[in-house]
Formats: structure tokens, C-alpha cells, sequence
């Protein structure tokens, strides 16, 4: 890569990094403490989902994308 | 309970599956591309590693025994925002790293460790301090995680603490050995997805034989109940606070990190940080609601809570759910472990080896010098276990107190890489009086808040918290504060020749055969 497309990706990488820390530390937990809010058992099952849903994404994503790469190496 | 050959199984059979499986594909790959193995091949994986591959080795090396047992611990202890503040704390500083990947292809593409850079960067009293930062962080995590690894299988099956330390690297020196960095990634993949196959199984096991429903009531029942089904607590925001500035020194000042970014080509190094993270955000965030805050809801009752995620994995499916757990702590363990190795070796091979004993050793030299560095440290990684062990202070503490002796070259390194006002004086300054200044108020804190120094008072919420701030604060007034008084600026352009390739005296000799 040429040192403009490198700019322009620090840049962009350094956006999306602040960014989801953000949201990560200060905003997610910051409503959900101040509020206070105590689960009811809806809220309780839908953050249960949450977590399983996340880790089904983040297997998918871990486990196909190196075949995809692997696939396209292999094309060329 | 499972019995002591159970363990040494596990250990044989996934041992000798990993080295078998690992050094085919390794062998295939290599043989597919028709590369020779070189120093540089070794030690930076080519620099050619995309994105998909590098994510699943970032979580990968992030994923400790404790991101298991640890994590379950807060979920057990502080309910639902335990393995939320386990997760957010520690997958921002793998996000926040993303940032120095795009600088490091920037400004030192061709280097093979951070510290290669710091005494390009700055002068040669930083690189030294930073070196004895790097070594110091990477013996403290390979204890930790070996340490981990072996008390859990002990505990699990009975099987000699020692004999487990010893024989746990033993399993990825062999492969790490014969195809260095990029084998240790395909192990890593491998076992990325095993752990997540298995977390998969306990997940939909627990609330398909509990209910989430009668966890909830559960949780509902316990005096503790107001706090365990909330966000606001206390508790959970300290814990949270510590773990995310604690963690920062173990990935900024990790080699292991560097590393993966210089192994991934110039497109792939930030995004994979920044998909690595939220995947691995994943993984404590389920582990410790599926094993920790559902332990809690089912009223099952552990001698300490550190200890929860074995019982609980037990609990839900019996002698085959001990396998799974133990299998998938083998995971974790083994591909934290030979990252810790891989980074040890580069260091040793560039920062010292070839930095000071013999600069003008050829790629030859170097491949053996790194394969026998991989071999000795590979060996020696149980001794530092065990000396761990012997010092008889608990894991969790070390996990909390490691931040206050290593943060202090955060700043000093993230902003020689980011920033060309900074210092010589400033940062080997920030670094060296970050580190004393926050030892000093941590066991300042733990006399006033509990009258006495000793590891239990030393072990507090606010002794740990001030501590670590303090190492923050005080390194970051000095790199800053020095920069900004003196106006030097350093030009990262004049980096770019400096970082010679391990194999160059081979290449060269070969142009001249060509010509």
C-alpha cells in the first residue's frame, strides 16, 4: 500500500477503534448504571440472547473467513 | 472428578494431535507457495497473513485461562455486570491496538519487534528499559497462563502440578519449533475454534436442561439479588475500572501483539484488530454468563468462586462436561502459550542476539538461533510457572498487579509510534518513574486503607485501582509534559532504511548469483 491509502486508513482505524471503545466503556454501561434499571425476566432472556448470539457471530466469522481467504489464495 | 491419567490423556492425545495436524498444513502451505523456511519467514510469518487468520490468532492469544475461570468468577461474584466488565475492560485495548498497527505499517513496515523500532525511534537507554518491560511482561503472562493451565488440570483430575507445567509447553514448542510464527497461527485457528465449538455446546446445554427462566428466579431468590441482576454495581464498576487500565500493559507492551500486526500484510493488520476484538468480546461475555451468572441463579455452592466454571461446566453435563471443559482450557492455554513463545523468541533473536551479540548473522544462523531460543525458553516456561507457584500469591491477585509493574511503557511506546514530539527523556523518564511512582502509591494506599502492608491488603479494590491510575498519570505528565517543554521533532521519514529483513545477506548473495 502507498503511504496516502495508509493515511487514510489511520484515519479510519483510529475512528472505528475510539469509536466502539466508546461505546464499549462509557456509553453501553454508562445508560445501563445510571439508570439503574434491575432485569425483568424479558430483559434477562433478551441479554442471554445476546451473548449467545455474539459468540454464534464471532464462531462463524473465526471458523469460515480463513477458508474464504485460503479459497481466494488458492483462485489466483 | 476425573482421574490423573484422564488428565495426562487429554495432554498426550491433543499434544501429539496438535504437533501431527499443525506441521502437515504448516508442510502443505509452505510447499504450495515453494518457500524455503528463513529467519524471516520464521519470525514475522512473511508479513502475508490476512485478515481471517490473523483475527482468530489475536483471540487467540488473548484468551488466557483466566478469560475462562476468571471471568465466570465475576459473573459468579457480581452477577450480570461481571462478564460484561470482564469482556468491554479487556477487548477495548485490543480495539485501541488497532491504532498502532496502522502506525507501525506506516512508519517502521520492515520491523520484526516494537522494541527494534524503540531503538530506532529513540536512543539506546529506552531500548534497553523497554527490553527489560517486554521480557518482564511476557515471563508474567507465560507464568500466569501456564500456572493457570496447570492448577486447573490438578484440580480437575488430580494430575501432578509440576508434571502439568512441564508438560503443557512442551505441547506447542515442538510445532512452533519446526514452522515458527505461521505455524503457531494455524495452531492458533485450530484451537480458536475447538473453544468455540465447545462454549457453543454449553451454552444451548444450560438453558435447554435449566430454564432461563429459573435462573432468573434464582438470581431473584438471592439476598444478594438487587446487585446480581443489574448493571449498577459497585463492585462490577471497580472490578471493571481495574481490568480495563490494567490490561493495557499487557497488550501494548506484549511483543506478542506487535506481533500479529507485523505478520498481517498493510490491509489486514488494523482490521484485524478491530474484528479480533469483537470476537473475542464474545467470549468471556458467554463464558461467564453461561458458566458464572447461571451458577449463581442455580444455587450451586464452590469453595471459592474462582473455581466456578469447572463445577458449573460439571453440573451441566457430568464426566463429559469435565472433558469438554478441560479440552477447551487446553485450548486457551496452549495458543495463549505459543504466542508468549513466538514473541520471546523474536525478541531474543532481534533485540539481543542480533542487536548486540552478532549484528551481521546471516538468515541461516538466525533460523537456528531463533529454533533454539524457541527450544530453551519453550522448556524453561514451566520452571517460571512453578517459581510463580512457589511464591504462593494467587493468580488473581498477579492478574490485578501485573498492570501496576508493566503499564509504565504504555505511553512512553504509544507515543514514540504515534507522535514526533516525543522524547528521549521524557519517555525513558515516564517509564522508569511510572513504574516506581505506582508501586509506591499502591503500598502507600494499602497502609492507609488497611493499617498494614501485606498481600491481602495489597490485594484490595482501592490499593490496586490507585496503583494502576498512578502509573498512568505519572508516566503519561512526564512523555507529555517533556515533549511538550523541549521542542525536538523527530522525522519518521528518516525510519525507513533501518529495518534490515533477516535474510537480506541471502537475497543479496542471490542477486549477485542472478546477475
Amino acid at each position: 500500500m502507498n503511504d496516502l491509502e495508509l493515511k487514510k486508513q489511520t484515519k479510519l482505524y483510529t475512528r472505528w477503534a475510539l469509536g466502539l471503545s466508546l461505546v464499549l466503556v462509557v456509553i453501553w454501561p454508562g445508560i445501563m448504571f445510571s439508570t439503574g434499571y434491575i432485569y425483568s425476566l424479558s430483559f434477562f432472556t433478551g441479554w442471554v440472547y445476546l451473548a449467545f448470539g455474539w459468540l454464534v457471530f464471532a464462531a462463524l466469522f473465526i471458523t469460515i473467513r480463513p477458508f474464504i481467504e485460503l479459497y481466494k489464495e488458492y483462485k489466483r | 472428578m476425573l482421574t490423573p491419567s484422564a488428565g495426562y490423556l487429554i495432554l498426550i492425545i491433543f499434544g501429539v494431535l496438535f504437533t501431527g495436524v499443525t506441521a502437515v498444513i504448516h508442510r502443505m502451505d509452505s510447499k504450495r507457495k515453494g518457500k524455503e523456511m528463513t529467519a524471516e519467514q520464521f519470525n514475522t510469518a512473511g508479513r502475508s497473513v490476512e485478515v481471517g487468520l490473523a483475527s482468530a490468532s489475536i483471540v487467540a492469544a488473548w484468551t488466557w485461562a483466566a478469560t475462562i475461570m476468571m471471568s465466570s468468577s465475576t459473573g459468579y461474584q457480581y452477577g450480570i455486570s461481571g462478564p460484561f466488565w470482564y469482556a468491554a475492560g479487556a477487548t477495548i485495548q485490543i480495539l485501541l491496538f488497532a491504532i498502532l498497527a496502522v502506525h507501525l505499517k506506516r512508519k517502521a513496515p520492515n520491523a520484526h519487534t516494537f522494541l527494534e523500532f524503540i531503538s530506532q525511534r529513540f536512543d539506546k537507554k529506552n531500548h534497553r528499559l523497554m527490553l527489560v518491560f517486554a521480557l518482564m511482561t511476557n515471563i508474567i503472562v507465560t507464568s500466569m497462563i501456564i500456572l493457570g493451565g496447570a492448577i486447573t488440570l490438578n484440580q480437575l483430575t488430580g494430575m501432578n502440578l509440576y508434571v502439568a507445567a512441564f508438560l503443557i509447553p512442551v505441547t506447542f514448542t515442538i510445532y512452533t519449533m519446526i514452522g515458527g510464527l505461521k505455524a503457531s497461527f494455524i495452531a492458533d485457528y485450530l484451537h480458536t475454534v475447538i473453544l468455540f465449538v465447545v462454549l457453543l455446546i454449553f451454552g444451548v446445554a444450560v438453558y435447554y436442561k435449566f430454564g432461563i427462566s429459573n435462573i432468573y428466579e434464582g438470581l431473584r431468590a438471592l439476598p444478594e439479588s438487587k446487585q446480581m441482576l443489574t448493571m449498577a454495581s459497585i463492585p462490577g464498576l471497580l472490578f471493571g475500572i481495574i481490568n480495563i487500565v490494567g490490561n493495557f500493559g499487557t497488550v501494548f507492551v506484549d511483543q506478542a501483539y506487535w506481533q500479529r500486526a507485523i505478520a498481517s500484510t498493510d490491509k489486514a493488520a488494523s482490521k484485524a484488530y478491530i474484528y479480533g476484538g469483537i470476537s473475542w468480546f464474545s467470549i468471556p461475555f458467554a463464558v461467564a454468563t453461561i458458566l458464572g451468572v447461571s451458577a449463581a441463579g442455580l444455587g450451586i455452592s464452590v469453595s471459592s468462586p474462582d473455581s466456578v466454571a469447572p463445577i458449573m461446566a460439571s453440573h451441566i453435563l457430568g464426566s463429559v462436561g469435565s472433558v469438554l471443559f478441560l479440552t477447551m482450557l487446553f485450548m486457551a492455554v496452549t495458543s495463549a502459550g505459543s504466542a508468549e513463545l513466538t514473541a520471546v523468541t523474536n525478541i531474543i533473536v532481534t533485540d539481543i542476539y542480533r542487536h548486540s551479540i552478532n549484528p551481521h548473522a546471516g538468515s541461516k544462523k538466525l533460523l537456528r538461533v531463533s529454533r533454539l531460543v524457541t527450544l530453551g525458553f519453550g522448556l524453561s516456561m514451566g520452571i517460571f510457572s512453578i517459581l510463580l507457584f512457589y511464591l504462593g500469591i494467587s493468580l488473581g491477585f498477579v492478574y490485578m498487579a501485573m498492570g501496576i509493574f508493566v503499564s509504565a511503557a504504555v505511553i512512553p511506546v504509544t507515543l514514540g509510534l504515534v507522535w514526533k514530539r516525543a522524547t528521549n527523556a521524557g519517555a525513558f523518564y515516564g517509564a522508569l518513574l511510572g513504574m516506581i511512582g505506582g508501586v509506591t502509591v499502591w503500598l502507600i494506599s494499602a497502609y492507609v486503607t488497611a493499617g498494614h502492608v501485606n498481600v491481602e491488603s495489597l490485594g484490595g479494590l482501592y490499593p490496586m485501582l490507585f496503583g494502576n491510575l498512578a502509573v498512568f498519570v505519572i508516566s503519561g505528565v512526564i512523555s507529555i509534559g517533556h515533549a511538550l517543554i523541549s521542542s525536538e521533532e523527530f522525522h519518521f521519514e528518516s525510519l525507513k532504511d533501518k529495518f534490515k529483513s533477516f535474510d537480506e545477506s541471502n537475497s543479496m548473495a542471490r542477486k549477485e548469483n542472478l546477475g
